[in-house]
């Protein structure tokens, strides 16, 4: 290795550094604080490591508010406008990638215009519309804005898998005995599994995320999602940061969780490789 | 097993016309290939028997039925493409028995059906592996395996030795070949290789720019041919074409100046002016038309040599002559011209002139 190989290995790897150590300090120093307690929290100077871990935070915050419904009304409302997206974004994209279609790269750029409309805008009316029809403190409320907003994104990822799956795949699938609409789902969507993830995952975290819509369509306490439930913690004088931080490291272990495990298949799905039959 | 025919069958994409009315009739077990050149139609036309492109009119008719309207998988048949399209997530035996699963065959039937078929193409080694850990020649046998498991009514395949090396490609013919020959099955086969068509067809179709210009037995299409293209496109090296006048009895033609007799008379162009035909295995060295020996390229068990014929502004034909012959360039040789092996055609219509 020559001097200049050497300096562009090490400024890599620093950029490698910098992006990992800004994604991951906060998420560090919040585990941190959530194994706190309060008095050490303001003591001077500043431990990092907490020196006397506690799990008090952890159970305080479930036993103030109620922590495990939000979990669960998260995972509801994220897990079913995944699935609904993801369902509803791989038939829009084999229809986009697959079938002659007029003005297809048109209903693309569409498709990315619409992505990146400001949620700002669609809140008031989005409102009036859940309440006429009386879905306000209903799952349903979310679920669908959701995936409606997710869809987009992750029709425009799936399509980009697609596009690289050789269409004789499906043509051989036909004539072995499939519809159309299997042959999407035994043959292409195995084969774009790491785009079908990707997908999922974008899903999912989008709607885990969101604040917005969460606060003001799901108003009753039993009814909040994590995103919304964990701002409950504050009183109105102090501010727990402690609590606070147990609340959110259960809120991301999830996630966590999720994106570990599908980092699996998509890793093992590009290694599977050989779509070229 | 089932005949296959098409009638009027029209194939446009948008404006574009690219299937031109084509009418073939394809009999119950008999090998049918379609050659032509690329960008002929062949691989369209096989798809629409397949169901894998719409018809735009004409029908299409397996067994006695017409299948115009019918879905790929309602047809039965079976088809195996150029890249053969293997499910890559699947191991071999999941992919010969993905068809027959479809179709709800109980599992000792499948095992049993894709235990054969391995048997047959000799990939029961291969069975548990996926399409990735295979050659080219084992992924051709799977292909081939996975079309067979079903027992439809009839083959279709698109170029399937195509990505194959020149020593592969002659095995896996000769093995396509005796599998006709074992399962007695209707076969259609799109090639764009002359010698594929010559060694595997009971008939050829010769197809261009969407046309059939000929439908007929291997012997038909080299002997007689209908159609200068046809001609042109069978033999390698393929036939050499001249211009050339007919005599006023149509008995004979000259072609640069030197008089050849023609095998029968072609009255219907007497005092003509033609294009003229003769394959290079029908110019023998030894005769009274006078050539000058051009190039000499030896292959070994024969030698081609292009030669300049004739007395007046000569024209360039190939002949093929034996290895021991011996030439060199720029001999003044004589050749002659086996009569009954020529050919005439048309110079407008470029179709055989045969009366
Ligand atoms: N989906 C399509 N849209 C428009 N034109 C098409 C389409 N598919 C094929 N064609 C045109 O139809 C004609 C026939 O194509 P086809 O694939 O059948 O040729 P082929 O004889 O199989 O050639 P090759 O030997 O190269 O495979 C070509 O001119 C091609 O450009
Ligand atoms: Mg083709």
């Amino acid at each position: 290795m020559n001097l200049a190989e050497m300096k562009t290995k090490s400024m890599v790897m620093l950029a490698g550094l910098i992006v990992v150590v800004n994604g991951f300090f906060p998420a560090v120093w919040i585990f941190f604080t959530s194994l706190k307690t309060e008095s050490e929290l303001l003591q001077f100077p500043i431990t990092y490591i907490p020196r006397d871990p506690t799990l008090v935070n952890y159970y305080q915050a479930f036993t103030e508010k109620p922590l495990h419904l939000f979990i669960l009304n998260s995972v509801i409302v994220a897990g079913a406008s995944t699935i609904i997206t993801v369902f509803v974004a791989a038939l829009a994209a084999y229809a986009l990638t697959r079938l002659k279609m007029p003005k297809r790269n048109l209903l693309m750029s569409l498709l990315l215009a619409v992505s990146m409309f400001p949620l700002i805008s669609l809140i008031v009316p989005l409102f009036q519309v859940m309440r006429e029809i009386g879905l306000l403190n209903n799952y349903l409320s979310l679920i669908l804005p959701y995936t409606v907003l997710s869809l987009p994104v992750c029709t425009l990822v799936m399509a980009s898998f697609f596009q690289d799956i050789s269409p004789d795949l499906e043509a051989a699938a036909m004539v072995d005995g499939c519809t159309r609409v299997q042959a999407l789902f035994k043959i292409v969507m195995p084969l774009a599994a790491p785009g079908v993830f990707t997908a999922a995952i974008l899903a999912f975290v989008n709607a885990w995320d969101e604040f917005l819509l969460a606060l003001t369509f799901l108003s009753r306490e039993s009814m909040r999602t994590l995103s919304v439930g964990i701002t409950l913690y504050q009183g109105e004088f102090a501010f727990p940061w402690p609590l606070i931080s147990a609340a959110l490291i259960v809120a991301i272990v999830p996630v966590c969780i999720l994106i570990a495990i599908f980092q699996e298949r998509v890793v093992g799905g590009l290694t599977a490789g050989g779509v070229k039959g | 097993m089932a005949n296959v025919n098409l009638k009027q069958v029209v194939k446009s994409f948008g404006e574009t016309k690219v299937i031109h009315g084509i009418d073939l009739d394809i009999k119950s077990g008999e090998f049918v290939v379609f050659v032509g050149p690329s960008g002929c139609g062949k691989s369209t036309l096989l798809r629409m028997i397949a169901g894998l492109e719409t018809t735009t009119s004409g029908d299409i008719m397996i067994g006695t039925d017409r299948v115009n309207e019918l879905p790929p998988r309602s047809r039965d048949i079976a088809m195996v493409f150029q890249d053969y399209a293997l499910y890559p997530h699947k191991s071999v035996f999941e992919n010969m028995a993905f068809g027959l699963r479809l179709r709800k065959t109980p599992d000792a039937e499948i095992k049993k059906r894709v235990g054969d078929a391995a048997a047959i193409l000799q990939i029961e080694h291969l069975l548990e592996r996926k399409p990735r850990q295979l050659s080219g020649g084992q992924r051709q046998r799977v292909a081939m395996g996975r079309a067979i498991v079903r027992d439809p009514k009839a083959f279709l395949f698109d170029e399937p030795l195509s990505n194959l090396d020149a020593q592969l490609r002659n095995e896996m013919r000769t093995e396509i070949k005796k599998l006709h020959a074992r399962l007695g099955k209707t076969i259609i086969y799109v090639t764009h290789d002359q010698v594929e068509a010559m060694t595997l067809a009971d008939r050829i179709a010769v197809l261009s720019a969407g046309h059939v210009m000929q439908y007929a037995s291997p012997d038909e299409i080299y002997n007689r041919p209908a159609a200068k293209f046809v001609a042109g496109f069978t033999g390698s090296p393929s036939m050499n074409f001249a211009a050339a006048t007919v005599s006023a009895d149509g008995a004979s033609v000259v072609v640069a100046g030197a008089t050849v007799a023609l095998g029968y008379a072609r009255k219907s162009a007497a005092g003509r002016e033609v294009t003229f035909g003769v394959r290079p295995e029908d110019i023998d060295v030894g005769g009274d038309i006078p050539a000058r020996v051009v190039v000499i390229e030896p292959l070994g068990a024969e030698t081609l040599v292009t030669l300049a014929i004739g007395s007046q502004n000569p024209v360039e034909m190939i002949t093929r002559v034996d290895a021991d012959t011996k030439l060199a360039s720029g001999d003044q040789i004589k050749v002659s011209i086996n009569s009954a092996k020529t050919h005439l055609f048309d110079l407008k219509t470029e179709l055989a002139v045969t009366q």
